[in-house]
Parts: structure tokens; C-alpha cells; sequence
């Protein structure tokens, strides 16, 4: 009898199972599908956001180097954001270049200690504001506008591709929620 | 949900593949219970976060007659709502109020992911900035990010970034 209940009923997020069935299909077939994502212009583009990933972690590496008292909040941003990069980087792109790995302790953020070092740290890349506010807000500036470009870039590729640069966008929109908004 | 196989032939129109209406239909299903969600977080809630509550219910109930109008555009009937929904957990209190409303944002994010995919251009510029939306109110609810919103076969791999866990009863 509990049971004719449940059954009559709907589950809230009785959808999950559906988006598992969708998923399924969508990684099962091959040929056609697959060969659009991997077009040559879906490769450049796969490369292209591995690739502003990649800078915008050499911004997150800039800023704590400059800013050690954002340790624990950057920190966890950061690895997703290499995350990133790692998720479009193919078989021969996922050695990507510097700080690409996911594990974010292997990386030299604590030593630099005293002083922001405008110029300092990493190669290219704009200064990072000398005062820690104005730092968390011109990463969060980064972050949008990155998920701004990718939210654009994403509808002229690929299913698989534009779902990934679509969740990625969000993951950005998010990151620079979190900076910007939240007080220490 | 079918295999697909006349996809990825037209990705430039406006046109999705077969599996777009499906992809909204699904959406519009998680708007219904996004929508019947928000009414019982917002009986459970106080103060600015009641208020937020209740723009995100304002949110959804539009977003939700958006995909109807969709649905119709697509030959489609659109899906009615359940008359009831079953909640993944007890929701007695604020707590279990918020970490309910994360859970329907993150659903929402998943098939909205769903909805880039399968969707011609119009609908996924659409879907996206859903997407976007679902995550951020996501994490005002529960405090913490995931890597990738939306992506269920990656939501396993990691821990999520912020506080709290996945605790929340995955029913």
C-alpha cells in the first residue's frame, strides 16, 4: 500500500534517472556524433578554452603569490579551474603546460611571502591590485569574462563540447560569485 | 530517448536533433518540481533568504512557461505537473529547506547540461545561461561549488569545493 502511494506520486527529482539515460546514449555512439567533436574545429576550440584555463590559473597563481592571506579561499577554486583545463585537454593536450595537474599542492603559492609583487610571480598576465579586495574582484572580472567567451563559443560547437563549455561557464559564473560577493 | 542517430546534422540552425524536445521536456519536468519545490522551501524559510526563495520560485514559474511555449514551438504537448511530488528527505526545518533548494537548482543544471547538447542554437544560448543561473543559485544555497555543474558523470570524481558534501539523500 506504501507502495501504490510512491507509485502515484512523482519524485521531485525523478528526472536524474532521464539525464543518466540521456547520457548513456550520448557516450555510446560513435562514428558520426564523435567525429563532429572532433572536428578540426572542435580541436582548435577544445585547445583554445584548455589553453584560457591554463592562464586564468597562472592568475589565481599570481594572486596568491601576492596575496597568501587568500590561501583557503582561492584555493579550492583554483584546482577546479585546473580541473578545467585538464577536461579539455585530449590525449596529447593533457600535458598541458605549468600548473595544469590537478593537484594543487604541488605549486609554490606559500613561499612568496612579504609584499605584493605587482610584476613578480608569473610570466605575462595583468598586475595583480596591491590591495586583496580589489585582487578578489579582478579575478572574479577574469571569470566572467572567460565564461562570458565560452558561453559564446559554445554555440557553434559540438553537442559533447558545448554541454562541457556550458557546465565550465557555469563553474566560472559560480567562481566569480564566490569572489566577489561573499566577505572574507 | 532515442539513440540519436540522425544528430549532429544541422547543429547550426535553430534546429536540434529528434532528441530536443525530449531535452526540453525534461527541463520543463524539472521546472515543475523546481517550481513545487521552491513553494515548500518557502514555507520553511525566514527573512532574506525567504526573499530569495522567492525570486527563485518567480524565476522558475517563468522559465517554466517559457519551456511550455517551447514545447508547443516543437510540435510537442507540453508535460503537466505531477499533483504531488515526493520529497528526496524530510524537510522539517531551514537547513533541510536550503539544502533542498541546492538539490532542485542542481537538478536543474543537470538536464539544462542535457538541453545544450541536444538543442539548435537558439535553445542552447538559452539553456546555457539556465545553466548558469542553476549553479550560482546552487551554491547561495549550499555554500560550495562543484567543478562542473550540470555534468553528473563528473560529479563523482570529486570532493565538491565548498563546506558542505554530498550528504543530501540522493534518492
Amino acid at each position: 500500500m506504501p507502495k501504490v502511494a510512491y507509485a502515484r506520486r512523482r519524485t521531485l527529482l525523478a528526472g536524474a534517472a532521464l539525464g543518466g539515460a540521456a547520457l548513456l546514449t550520448g557516450c555510446s555512439e560513435d562514428s558520426g556524433p564523435d567525429r563532429a567533436e572532433h572536428s578540426s574545429a572542435a580541436e582548435r576550440l577544445r585547445k583554445r578554452s584548455a589553453r584560457d584555463s591554463t592562464t586564468l590559473l597562472a592568475r589565481y597563481d599570481a594572486t596568491l603569490a601576492a596575496h597568501p592571506a587568500l590561501e583557503s579561499r582561492l584555493r579550492p577554486l583554483r584546482s577546479e579551474v585546473a580541473r578545467h583545463a585538464e577536461a579539455f585537454g585530449d590525449e596529447r593536450a593533457a600535458a598541458s603546460p605549468g600548473g595544469g595537474a590537478s593537484d594543487g599542492p604541488a605549486h609554490d603559492a606559500g613561499a612568496p611571502a612579504s609584499g605584493p609583487s605587482p610584476h613578480g610571480a608569473r610570466p605575462s598576465g595583468p598586475p595583480v591590485p596591491e590591495d586583496e579586495r580589489a585582487a578578489r574582484s579582478a579575478l572574479a572580472d577574469a571569470e566572467r569574462r572567460l565564461a562570458d567567451t565560452r558561453a559564446k563559443a559554445l554555440i557553434a560547437a559540438p553537442p559533447e563540447l558545448a554541454r562541457l563549455l556550458a557546465s565550465v561557464a557555469a563553474a566560472g559564473a559560480v567562481h566569480a560569485y564566490l569572489l566577489a560577493e561573499r566577505a572574507g | 530517448m532515442t539513440a540519436g542517430t540522425a544528430r549532429g546534422s544541422r547543429r547550426d540552425n535553430d534546429d536540434g536533433g529528434p532528441d530536443e524536445l525530449t531535452a526540453v521536456q525534461a527541463a520543463l519536468a524539472a521546472e515543475h518540481a523546481a517550481v513545487y519545490g521552491y513553494g515548500v522551501v518557502g514555507g520553511r524559510i525566514a527573512g532574506d533568504r525567504r526573499t530569495e526563495a522567492q525570486a527563485a520560485y518567480d524565476g522558475h514559474r517563468a522559465r517554466r512557461d517559457a519551456l511550455r511555449r517551447v514545447v508547443r514551438d516543437l510540435g510537442g504537448t507540453p508535460q503537466a505537473a505531477a499533483a504531488a511530488y515526493e520529497l528526496p528527505f524530510p524537510v522539517p526545518d531551514a537547513a533541510a529547506a536550503a539544502r533542498l533548494a541546492a538539490e532542485l537548482e542542481d537538478r536543474l543544471a543537470a538536464v539544462y547540461a542535457d538541453l545544450v547538447r541536444a538543442g539548435g542554437a537558439v535553445r542552447r544560448r538559452e539553456a546555457a545561461a539556465a545553466l548558469r543561473e542553476a549553479a550560482v543559485r546552487s551554491v547561495r544555497w549550499r555554500g560550495g561549488g562543484v567543478a562542473f555543474p550540470g555534468l553528473v558523470e563528473r560529479a563523482a570524481e570529486a570532493a565538491p569545493s565548498g563546506s558542505a558534501s554530498a550528504a543530501a539523500g540522493a534518492l
